[in-house]
């Protein structure tokens, strides 16, 4: 009882700190559709860090991420792999997305497209996969909630209850502040994350004896937990390489990624950004301890989502238990704010001015990026009670989808031959390729994803260089393209 | 060494980094247990060292705004605002 009493303190104290950075958010605000979606394109640095670190951590890195070492054993590991390509995305692409985005008024990936394609057809496709894919993913992070709430509370609140207070608490702050009031949480969120993670990682260690004793206990239970065996080595090898490809470069493209870039202050961010995200993905030490003396301590591993909650509520103080359920929701929240901000932003610049009403004045634009951020939590919580949810599973499906726009925007960036009509043909036979691998095959997600893109790729590719080339938007490519080699970055 | 030369170099440097973390790098790595690494598996110290080495080149390339100065630039220009103060 008193356990549940602290817990249930310490999520209102968790609550109340982003109202409170939310009302400073909007104190702030100018009131623009531009201040609500990108801060006035004027993201410091730390802020920048703090929002794209927190974003990116999601219930996927934390939960997911031990109870990926159950099931696949190291193949998790691959994440220094993959946080340092998403790190290293940003000065590659990043910056280019900026300046495009600073050129020429581009608030949204869609923007983008249109500005160098300008094809109907690619814009209402990116739309539609982009809005599909941060759905999943978000769904993703509501399902990291739920078993929070329900293990955290032990069945006080129920999933209904709760899902309508983690929504509440997500609205009232961004229609407060917008992109303010997200990275100004996000910081806030940020910290309690790398400690949450760390501690959870040092504590459960030393509850299963220390590194000495949990490793030798693991390669005895089963050499499986800490290599790749032989059995299983082809799959998991694929899958170490997949997942690399799949998770930065999904990650990256989604829509609330290119409102990051959109937003920041100046080219230098992008700069430092890269070292300050390679140096944070350490973290990742923090869930290799929390998962493998997980496997060590744990009796019952059917679920082992819910096994590490389980753990620290029979070994940890009830403080330092509500502590770490505070740091998984920061996780959760960090990354849902987001994407619940990037969907409005979506909906309200490319569906209602692009297709509904281009001529409203900004102060309604901004009202109804509002309603917006109500309108996507409202589908988010109908789509929380109505579909089952696998958490990792479903971060690889929406990374999966989203990561084949990645291949128009290297071409737009890059290649001048690159032409519209590849782009719509290559994205639509990668996602159904994509589909039909996922409902034909019992291969890995992130293995279809990456046949996918290998087709996309290809069709891009032959497309572009067999067909009559498209003067305007090589014309687009090469003018864009010079411009920001001028600046000499 | 040229501005464009010193960018491939980094480009190298960070192409090495992904090779040896993930392929080929993990077929070479993938099974094998033993010697331990700072108390921890081969597999994940070996993913620790990858990690101190792609935050060493990441550090380079920030010094160098990304190859747009050489790292005895940076230290001259450092050492000036050092006196002047």
């Amino acid at each position: 009882m008193v356990t549940n009493a602290i817990n249930l303190l310490l999520i209102c104290a968790f609550a109340f700190i982003p109202l409170l950075l939310g009302e400073r958010a909007r104190m702030r605000s100018t009131g623009s559709t531009e201040d609500f979606i990108l801060q006035s394109r004027r993201l410091k640095l730390f802020p920048m860090y703090a929002t794209v670190f927190a974003t990116y951590m999601s219930a996927f890195a934390f939960m997911g991420g031990i109870g990926y070492f159950f099931e696949n054993g190291p193949v998790y590991m691959t994440t220094i792999g993959w946080d340092m390509l998403f790190a290293v995305l940003f000065i590659i692409l990043g910056r280019r997305i900026w300046h495009y985005g600073r050129r020429s008024g581009y608030m949204t990936a869609t923007d983008f497209f249109d500005g160098i394609y300008s094809s109907e057809v690619l814009n209402i496709t990116v739309t539609i996969i982009t809005i599909f894919c941060t759905m999943l993913y978000l769904q993703a992070q509501i399902a990291g909630a739920i078993i929070l709430i329900q293990v955290s509370t032990h069945g006080m609140i129920s999933t209904y209850v709760g899902g309508i207070i983690f929504f509440a608490i997500l609205v009232i702050y961004l229609w407060e502040g917008g992109l303010r009031a997200v990275a100004m949480t996000d910081i806030f969120y940020g910290v309690l994350i790398v400690v949450a993670m760390v501690s959870t990682g040092l504590f459960l260690m030393h509850t299963a004896g220390g590194v000495g004793k949990v490793f030798p206990e693991l390669i005895s239970m089963d050499p499986g937990y800490v290599s790749i065996s032989r059995e299983t080595g082809k799959q998991q090898i694929l899958m170490w390489i997949c997942l690399f490809i799949v998770v930065p470069l999904g990650a990256f493209m989604g829509p609330q990624i290119w409102i990051r870039n959109y937003a920041s202050a100046s080219s230098g961010n992008f700069t430092v950004l890269p070292l300050l995200l390679g140096v944070s993905s350490i973290i990742c030490v923090g869930t290799l301890c929390s998962g493998s003396a997980s496997i060590v301590l744990a009796e019952d591993k059917s679920n082992p989502l819910e096994v590490i909650l389980g753990l620290l509520s029979a070994n940890a103080h009830p403080l330092f238990y509500a502590f770490v359920t505070a740091g998984i929701f920061a996780a959760i929240f960090s990354t849902a704010n987001s994407q619940v901000h990037a969907l409005a932003a979506v909906y309200t610049i490319d569906i209602h001015k692009r297709y509904f009403n281009d001529k409203l004045p900004d102060r309604r634009l901004v009202f109804l990026a509002k309603w917006a951020v109500l309108f996507v939590s409202v589908i988010s919580y109908i789509l929380m009670i109505m579909v089952p949810h696998n958490l990792f599973d479903l971060a690889v499906l929406g990374m999966g989808g989203i990561v084949q726009l990645i291949v128009p925007v290297i071409g737009a960036m890059f290649w001048k031959r690159s032409s519209a009509r590849a782009a719509e043909v290559g994205i639509l036979a990668g996602e159904a390729l994509f589909v039909g691998l996922l409902v034909l095959t019992h291969m890995d997600y992130s293995i279809c994803a990456v046949a996918a893109l290998i087709l996309n790729s290809a069709l891009f590719g032959i497309l572009s260089l067999t067909t009559f080339p498209e003067v305007s938007v090589s014309r687009r490519i090469e003018s864009a393209r010079r411009d920001y080699q001028s600046r000499d970055y | 060494m040229t501005k464009r030369k010193r960018r491939i170099l980094l480009a190298a440097m960070l192409i090495f980094g992904f090779l040896a973390l993930e392929f080929p790098g993990i077929l070479v790595v993938c099974q094998v247990i033993r010697p331990f690494i700072f108390g921890l598996p081969f597999l994940y110290g070996y993913m620790l060292i990858g990690w101190v080495y792609m935050c060493i080149v990441l550090f380079i390339a920030y010094l160098t705004g990304w190859g747009k100065y050489s790292l005895r630039e940076y230290f001259r220009s450092k050492s000036r605002v050092f006196r002047e103060k």
